[in-house]
């Protein structure tokens, strides 16, 4: 039963709200921040199915900072354009340096995403994980479901209430799990997040591409 | 934070009713304008509709505008995400061949169905 649900947890990671590959030409600039993590990457889609990326993750740590880099390329694994639905499947693997484990090491890093959404509900499961010669060194996992208040026109302010489970594991740590409720807002190119976690985490996530 | 959050949560719910208003009115406005200029939107040397299937997230759709409007022979296009449909105003004596659009469509990601007069 842990199998499949780690395999469905699996396919289901990854995140919606920030596709990793866009459309064909454009360079998304996008990141998650908190008090406890922030990851910033961008990407430029050379077609709608393949991207190039960087990432860069911060850890604040009371005696100092943990981080990591990588550069990635991003795949549209799977499509589906429905007639009231898009459904996609994503995966990015990539190469950097990580020192999540205490010193800076030569990492890898590997991700899938699952999201499907209409205009009114949408959701999003993805897993990120960076490992290096000793094994994995951070693991990310991300459920989210969201619903719009209102239906919106192209042109016009997009809102979405979005509530998000999320679990974060470092070297040698145990898991920490939260769940956050988010408010999401878009108008034309610029989308932000921002959600307060139940535990008190304070999170803001952001998009644009060109 | 509470106090902010709360503050945010406010200005949330103000935007997502005045919105919500702006589109029901703006719906209505799109139907008396559907029933007189059907034949003018469909398709004319001027103007096509193209059907698109799968365009159903606003923010994704951007693609399409951006990429449709660096055509020097497209002057306006026209996003509608309740038929899932864009509309393209061209200049005068120009047009995109069937190919090109469809290229662009499938280039942003989207599924193209064809001109709705077709």
């Amino acid at each position: 039963m842990k199998s499949i649900l780690a395999v469905i947890g699996l396919l289901l990671s990854s995140s919606s709200w920030a596709h990793p590959v866009s459309f064909k030409g454009s360079l998304g600039i996008m990141g998650s921040q908190s008090e406890l993590l922030s990851h910033n990457q961008i990407n430029y889609s050379a077609t709608h199915r393949f991207a190039f990326g960087a990432h860069y993750l911060r850890r604040p740590n009371r005696e100092t900072d943990r981080e990591a880099g990588f550069f990635t390329t991003n795949f549209l694994l799977k499509r589906w354009n429905g007639s009231s639905y898009q459904g996609n499947i994503y995966a990015l693997q990539g190469l950097g340096g990580s020192d999540f484990s205490g010193r800076g090491r030569l990492s890898g890093v590997s991700g899938l995403q699952f999201d499907i959404e209409d205009r009114e509900l949408y959701f999003l499961a993805k897993h990120l994980e960076s490992y290096n010669g000793e094994g994995s060194d951070f693991r990310q996992s991300i459920v989210r479901a969201g619903v719009a208040p209102y239906v919106a026109d192209f042109e016009g302010i997009h809102s979405w209430l979005i509530l998000q489970w999320q679990q974060n594991q470092f070297v040698d740590e145990d898991p920490v799990r939260d769940v956050t409720p988010f408010i999401r807002v878009f108008y034309n190119n610029l989308l932000f997040e921002l959600g307060q976690s139940l535990d008190g985490v304070t999170r803001f996530n952001y998009i644009t591409h060109f | 934070m509470k106090t902010w959050m709360f503050i945010i949560l406010s200005a949330f719910i103000s935007i997502s009713l005045q919105a919500e208003d702006a589109h029901k009115h703006h719906k209505n406005d799109g139907h008396k304008h559907e029933g007189s200029t059907a034949e003018v939107v469909s398709s004319t040397a001027t103007e096509t509709t193209i059907k698109v299937k799968g365009m159903v997230c606003a923010f994704c759709a951007q693609g399409i505008t951006k990429n449709f409007k660096s055509e020097k022979e497209v002057e306006d296009v026209k996003v509608d995400l309740d038929k899932m449909e864009v509309h393209l105003r061209f200049k005068k004596g120009q047009k995109l061949s069937r190919a090109k659009m469809k290229e662009i469509i499938t280039g942003a990601g989207f599924d193209f169905v064809g001109e709705v007069s077709e």
